[in-house]
């Protein structure tokens, strides 16, 4: 797409990045989520730039991040039909963060982080993708609903049986119990 | 104390728990909704457990934010990006 061939007016223009910049960071992250990578997730998110930036004239101003994420949900299956789509983002693989605490308290969330991603793993991808947009990224759910193109009430429905399942398998762990007591405290 | 009623009271709470927690403007419950929520939740250790359950879960999970973060590097670039459509300087 040619950017100059559907170039908005300047009052479009600044409205744009009014719009648009605060969303980066959560655009980046919805699309790793989706492709699974760094690169695929900028190169998905540079598609819906443009197509943003195209058709800026027909957007109204409301919920900006929904408007985003539904573009960048069609860039990413744009992406896809070129390529075999990669699985749903695997927390395995982030960068390990420095952690403060008491070494007790290290321990203890180490358990309970391992024991949480193994609850994680149980869901289907379907599941694991609505999760991680919600719980994870902070999507909500109209934003979520946009993401995967699924209604508002498909979102609310999974996600409850999705966090009743880990809840259930988390029950017999004991960093849970420990982390739930303490959270009462 | 009334079984049958408390399991129907446990039962049409949890329905909503996830929906009080998530405090989603798609989601929201009616304020006679959230009254009754809260009360039983107050006198029912099963649902202040399974509440406690899930407030432990979503903070767990929300912690994997801070490891999946984007690089600054990656913003960056693309919010220069953003400064080349508006100058119609990019072209794909």
């Amino acid at each position: 797409m040619d950017c100059q061939q559907a170039h908005p007016g300047s009052d479009q223009r600044a409205r744009f990045r009014h719009w648009v910049e605060p969303e980066i960071e959560v655009m980046l992250r919805v699309a790793h989520t989706l492709t699974g990578n760094k690169a695929d997730a900028e190169d998905i998110v540079q598609d819906a730039l443009i197509k943003a930036y195209a058709a800026v004239e027909r957007f109204d101003g409301a919920h900006p991040r929904a408007w985003l994420l539904t573009i960048l949900r069609r860039s990413h299956l744009n992406a896809v039909r070129k390529k075999v789509p990669l699985p749903v983002e695997q927390p395995e693989v982030f960068a390990p963060q420095s952690r403060q605490g008491s070494p007790e308290q290290l321990v203890m969330d180490s358990s309970m982080d391992g024991d949480l991603k193994r609850a994680f793993h149980t869901l289907k991808p379907a599941a694991q993708e609505l999760v991680y947009l919600v719980d994870v990224h902070g999507l909500q759910y109209a934003e979520a609903a946009a993401v995967l193109d699924i209604p508002i009430g498909t979102v609310m429905s999974r996600l409850k049986r999705s966090r009743d399942k880990m809840r259930s398998q988390l029950s017999a762990s004991p960093a849970f119990v420990q982390a739930v007591e303490s959270m009462k405290s | 104390m009334n079984p049958i009623k408390d399991a129907l009271e446990c039962y049409w709470a949890s329905k909503r728990l996830q929906r009080y927690l998530d405090s989603d403007p798609d989601g929201q419950l009616s304020p006679d909704e959230i009254k009754r929520l809260e009360t039983h939740v107050r006198v029912c250790d099963r649902c202040s457990k399974v509440a406690g359950q899930h407030r432990t879960l979503r903070s767990a999970l929300s912690k994997w934010a801070l490891s999946s973060a984007p690089s600054q590097d990656s913003i960056d670039s693309l919010t220069a990006f953003l400064g080349e459509l508006e100058t119609g300087e990019k072209s794909t």
